[in-house]
């Protein structure tokens, strides 16, 4: 058994939505991933405070929960797909076969430290990584990854261990398949509830606000506060890696760049041509704006965790010499970052009126 | 586990999807090096140094195998546990020497699959010298593992 002939192997920005463009595609739906990224309600912003800990920085989630833009772009789409969790690995691979073998390209959530075919600094247990099985060769299977340029081939054992971790946050032996897709939806329709929803997740009503501080734009100003502390709660190796991360994780790690914000503006971008939106097509050039100043942050954010030196020992040296201008360097970037938190509140509020009221 | 003299190195190549504005304000999807490419081959070194230090906090007995593999991989107890089914606490244990002792054999299996490694590897270190070429092989579902050592390609036998 080979690969299924007719799929279209395509790298992306981001694992979910380039995988469910790729199987949306081989279906028969032509849709851009900017577009999956919208209608899948995907932009967000989480503080996981409690995943902190002496030798990481706590993670920051920039996007919904993984698996949901799958859920909502197939729900508003109609796309007729089955997503079913089973038991154990085994049973999982059985029904991956059996579609493999029938034509039919599987979805599945893995844990990316087993990807073997992606260069080794990507190997972190990261259980929410999302692949197609689109072939079988032996004890090998074919796997179209959106973060490898190629096809890639995994070891059966590879792909059950994957498949079956428990890590936190793992989807546990997620399949997914595309059965059939609609002739025509109506995109303003649907766009303007997946749009709904993202204000909703981002902007939350003040009365809760306090609760939720790790939440959406309160949780961007939760980091904003966190930020200038983080030379009192971590030193060396640790802070340097830690503010250098933070900001890889915004650009590097799957994002298409700006935290996912200028794939927003792309979708919003694409939408406002698609359904004749002038005041959609402004937001989308505020949205990009906004996503490449997020970038240049980043940058930012690189170039100061840079100036900690790589050997532990020579750390005390180096604070005692720059500690006041690294500790303002972390200043503004805690207040830099504060604004992106104030444009992403007013900039939500506005877009859910323009939605409200389309002509 | 295998050790080298050299340590890997980060070859380059490696491409990511980023948005961009284009001439005429549109964004689309480019395909290029990551902003951190130059940091990939320095957290390689970083990592390397990092197993030599580990190393030698296991053979000085402050670690256990377990807990070398979870201070490597950054991983704690709490997020361990559920993947090898057990809690925190008894993670914990694992990872001292003395805790290390009562370790089972399926339970060594359970870590091995969550550290990508095999059982051997918690009980035996090889350190290849010079240029040679040396392929593991995992047998018997991480039980056992089998290492050929012979010359690198073109070198002399």
């Amino acid at each position: 058994m080979g690969t299924i002939g007719s799929y279209r192997h395509r790298v992306a920005a981001h694992c979910e939505t380039g995988s469910t463009r790729n199987v949306f595609a081989h279906a028969g739906l032509e849709i851009s991933e900017p577009m999956v990224f919208g209608l899948g309600s995907g932009p967000a912003f989480f503080y996981l405070f409690f995943t902190k800990s002496e030798q990481r920085f706590p993670f920051l989630a920039l996007r919904n929960r993984p698996g949901k833009v799958l859920e909502s772009s197939v729900g508003l789409l109609g796309v007729d797909c089955c997503r079913k969790r089973y038991g154990g690995a085994r049973e999982a691979m059985e029904a991956a076969n059996r579609l493999i073998d029938d034509g039919t390209p599987v979805v599945a959530c893995v844990d990316m430290f087993y990807m073997k075919y992606l260069p080794k600094f990507l190997h972190v247990h990261a259980p929410f990584h999302f692949i197609v099985l689109v072939g079988r060769d032996g004890d090998e299977y074919v796997v179209s990854d959106p973060y490898h340029e190629e096809l890639g081939r995994l070891a059966a054992e590879d792909l059950a261990i994957a498949w079956d971790t428990r890590a936190p946050f793992s989807k546990g032996n997620l399949l997914a398949y595309v059965r059939k897709v609609p002739q025509a939806y109506d995109l303003e329709r649907i766009a303007v509830t997946a749009i709904r929803r993202t204000c909703r997740g981002m902007v939350l009503p003040p009365v809760v606000r306090k609760a939720f501080f790790f939440v959406g734009v309160e949780g961007m100003r939760t980091l904003a506060r966190k930020i200038p502390r983080w030379s009192a709660e971590y030193r060396g190796v640790v802070l340097r890696e830690g503010v250098m991360y933070t900001a890889v994780g915004f650009e590097d790690q799957g994002t298409g760049g700006g935290a996912f914000r200028l794939m927003y503006g792309a979708f919003l971008q694409e939408l406002g041509e698609a359904i004749a939106a002038p005041r959609l097509a402004e937001l989308a050039a505020r949205m990009i704006e906004h996503g490449q100043t997020w970038r240049s942050l980043s940058g930012q954010f690189i170039a100061l965790g840079r100036r900690v030196p790589l050997v532990e020992d020579a750390f005390d040296d180096f604070w005692a010499e720059n500690g006041a201008s690294f500790q303002a360097g972390l200043a503004d970037l805690g207040a830099r970052f504060r604004e992106l938190a104030d444009f992403e509140e007013r900039f939500f509020a506005q877009l859910k009126e323009a939605v409200d009221h389309l002509p | 586990m295998i050790i080298r003299d050299e340590r890997e190195r980060f070859q380059g190549g490696f491409r990511v999807i980023q948005y961009e504005r284009d001439g005429d304000g549109r964004c689309v999807p480019k395909l290029r090096p990551p902003d951190a490419e130059a940091e990939i081959d320095q957290f390689y070194a970083l990592r390397a140094e990092e197993l030599g230090r580990l190393y030698e906090q296991l053979c000085a007995g402050a670690l256990s195998p377990v807990g070398f593999f979870l201070a490597y991989h950054k991983m704690s107890p709490k997020e361990v546990g559920p993947m090898v089914g057990l809690g925190a606490r008894a993670v914990e244990r694992h990872a001292s020497p003395e805790g290390f002792a009562r370790v089972t054999v399926g339970e060594l299996l359970r870590y091995a699959r969550v550290f990508d490694v095999g059982v051997p590897d918690f009980f035996s270190f090889v350190f290849v010298h010079g240029e040679l070429a040396c392929e593991t092989r995992r047998l018997c579902d991480r039980l056992l593992e089998r290492v050929d050592v012979g010359p690198a390609p073109g070198g002399t036998p």
